[in-house]
């Protein structure tokens, strides 16, 4: 009876710490607000569901998501603060604790604190230098492009090797770099920020640096850069004006989804079926099989994130200056492309960290199944037989459940960054920045009157979320 | 069977209950005296502020200009501390370094002092309200201002090298003396501050 017991609170406890809520699901009323540029309901409604949508291990998600609904709510300040202290944690959670990594061998990857991919280290620092110059803050503007630039050259030390290899062997033969290969170490965003700042301090020298490491993520990073530069290097020093800056985003960064994935054993072999519905309704499957000391009859799930991209409707971006077109802003960074890459390279990593623990788990969750069975038909009563059955049962439920696959991803950073240069005049204009989609327009965006000066940044940055 | 199943699920049941309460840590708080150096995350603390502001002043007192400025004047110069930039990587609340060095040149007795920009202004909206709100005899003067003969300013940068686990991060404080007549720089001092901050990869 005490065994019983035993498993009936193993059961509870697999079962309570392994439901991860459908985040996806409770996200969508936030996503909704958001979408049509309601940001303030969108934060109400994260603060009312905040202890649902996020688990004390998700402290970098919370102030991420919080930071970035703040920025776009033009409440800069509080953005800075929410922004500054997913930083701080993305910094703390660098070192794993042990703990956490223990019970997520029991259970799943949602029980280690999420310490934030790469790019969102870089892109929370990107929103804030804007929310500074928002702030009328150059110089706190400034140290987050030094923080920054502290980041990539960290992550360049670690990448770039591999990648520089790439992009220095010319010809048919040269190795091409493919997704789950590109380490993420250099972004033409934040250099291009870097270059507006200190272009507007008159430091050409910095500027141009600058400049020379937005080509070469360009260069070097071939799949997440695919497109040309739109930023010119003349832009560095200016002579025939002062130039506008805009930077223009657009859509909705990647969300990850599980798709369930079946293990089957033979004797001394685990398969792994992978089962996923397409378009057509279809269910293609993929196998995969490797050599494991284990029995044959042993069937579980269990799941793995996907990434879902969620793209952007705008097709152009017009750019304004007192009602006179002044051209339009070109792509600068597939920030999404960057969050699918990344999640790419890390894929094969959770892959076999989950087949791994769901075939040891789930072996040994069904041999203390079989044997729950046998000890109640051994026990020779009808109760004992029945809570026996109901034992294995609950097992096979509470292992399913706990093997859940970590989905958990900033979900507000836009899709896309655009970028253009004007040259104008010093003077005041009314900048409006125009989204254009397939069938015409979808969002104007009015910025009211900008001072173009002289030692300013002269940067704008508009955000449409469709 | 039935022996080995209980053992196991014990030790399993035991495993998730000490993993689970050994994640129950209580926060502890202790008062320290302000001399105290501690540094938790690397970064510029109230510390370093504190111990560049006194190290400046004390070799900004120690050099020739003061010497000079009080035989040929016989009294104490009158210095303003301007601005402090933060061209470093971190949002140093350099305003306070300010005071620090602010405090540090009145606490010497030998320089005297005038309000910086910010506390100026407010002064001479106040002085000028005065002028049709208090009693006569307790009227603050117009034009009756102490000019400074100098004025300190300054910037803080940082150079940061790091891999892994691992930085280095080099605080540098300039700080300059200038004569306000003459623009002549009568002093200027360096100042760097070295920290080695490790991370471990993995702690319990």
């Amino acid at each position: 009876m005490r065994v019983r017991y035993c498993l009936l609170g193993l059961t509870v406890f697999f079962v309570s710490l392994g439901c991860t809520t459908t985040r996806n699901t409770l996200f969508l009323e936030i996503d909704t607000a958001a979408q049509r540029g309601d940001f303030d309901t969108a934060l109400v409604l994260m603060e009312q569901n905040e202890r649902t949508l996020f688990s004390d291990r998700d402290g970098v998600l919370l102030h991420l998501d919080r930071g970035m609904l703040l920025h776009f709510a033009g409440r800069h300040r509080e953005s800075v603060l929410e922004l500054q202290e997913a930083e701080r944690l993305i910094e703390e959670y660098f070192t794993l604790q042990l703990r956490q990594a223990a019970v997520s061998l029991l259970l799943n990857d949602t029980a280690m604190n999420y310490a934030g991919e790469d790019f969102e280290d870089i892109y929370l620092n990107v929103f804030n230098a804007l929310n500074f110059l928002a702030l009328n803050d150059p110089e706190a503007a400034f140290v987050e492009v030094r923080r920054i630039d502290n980041k990539l050259n960290l992550l360049e030390t670690k990448y770039r090797s591999l990648a520089a290899g790439f992009a220095a062997a010319d010809g048919f033969d040269a190795p091409q770099p493919t997704p789950g290969e590109t380490r993420f170490y250099n972004s033409a965003l934040a250099r291009y920020l870097a270059l507006v700042i200190y272009r507007s301090e008159g430091n050409v020298d910095s500027a141009r640096i600058s400049f020379e490491q937005m080509e070469n993520a360009f260069a070097e990073q071939p799949s997440l850069y695919p497109h040309p530069n739109p930023i010119a290097r003349k832009s560095i020093e200016p002579t025939d004006g002062i130039p506008l800056s805009v930077l223009a985003f657009s859509g909705r960064s990647p969300i990850k989804r599980a798709s369930t994935l079946r293990i089957r054993t033979e004797r001394n072999r685990v398969i792994v079926i992978v089962s996923q519905e397409d378009d057509m309704g279809l269910i293609p499957s993929a196998y995969l099989s490797f050599e494991f000391p284990v029995e044959a009859g042993y069937n579980f799930r269990f799941e793995l994130p996907r990434m879902e991209l969620r793209g952007s409707e705008v097709t152009r971006i017009r750019v304004l200056a007192d009602g006179r077109e002044l051209g339009e802003a070109q792509l600068l960074e597939d920030m999404q492309r960057i969050a699918y890459e990344t999640f790419q390279v890390s894929r094969p990593i959770v892959f076999v960290r989950s087949v791994v623990r769901a075939t040891l788990k789930g072996i040994a969750g069904q041999r203390a199944g079989r044997a729950m069975e046998e000890a109640g038909a051994a026990s020779g009563s009808a109760i004992g037989w029945l809570a026996g059955a109901i034992g294995a049962i609950a097992t096979d439920i509470a292992l399913d459940q706990s093997e859940q696959a970590d989905l958990r991803i900033s979900r507000f950073f836009p899709a896309f960054a655009h970028a253009g240069e004007w040259v104008l005049d010093p003077g005041t204009y009314r900048i409006e920045i125009e989204y254009l989609g397939p069938r015409g327009l979808l969002w104007r965006d009015d910025l009211g009157n900008i001072d173009v000066r002289p030692g300013s940044p002269n940067l704008v940055s508009s955000f449409f979320n469709g | 069977m039935i022996v080995r199943v209980k053992s196991t699920v014990f030790a399993t049941t035991l495993l998730v209950v000490l993993l689970i309460v050994s994640g129950c840590a209580t926060r502890t708080v202790t008062r320290t005296g302000l001399d105290e150096q501690i540094d938790l995350s690397g970064r510029w603390n109230d510390t370093d502020s504190r111990i560049v502001a006194r190290d400046m002043v004390d070799d900004a007192l120690n050099r020739p200009w003061l010497r000079n400025f009080q035989q040929a004047q016989s009294r104490a110069p009158v210095v303003l501390v301007g601005d402090v930039r933060n061209r470093s990587s971190e949002h140093i609340q350099t305003d306070i370094f300010i005071r620090n060095i602010e405090r540090e040149l009145i606490n010497s007795g030998q320089v005297r002092f005038v309000a910086g920009d910010a506390a100026r202004e407010a002064i001479r909206a106040e002085r000028l309200d005065q002028q049709t709100q208090a009693r006569p005899e307790t009227v603050a003067r117009l034009g009756a201002e102490t000019g400074a003969d100098f004025m300190m300013y300054g910037a803080v940068d940082s150079i940061t090298d790091a891999i892994e686990g691992q930085r280095v991060v080099t605080y540098q404080v300039d700080l300059q003396l200038v004569d306000m007549q003459s623009n002549e720089i009568v002093w200027l001092n360096t100042i760097e501050i070295r920290k080695l901050i490790a991370q471990p990869r993995a702690r319990w």
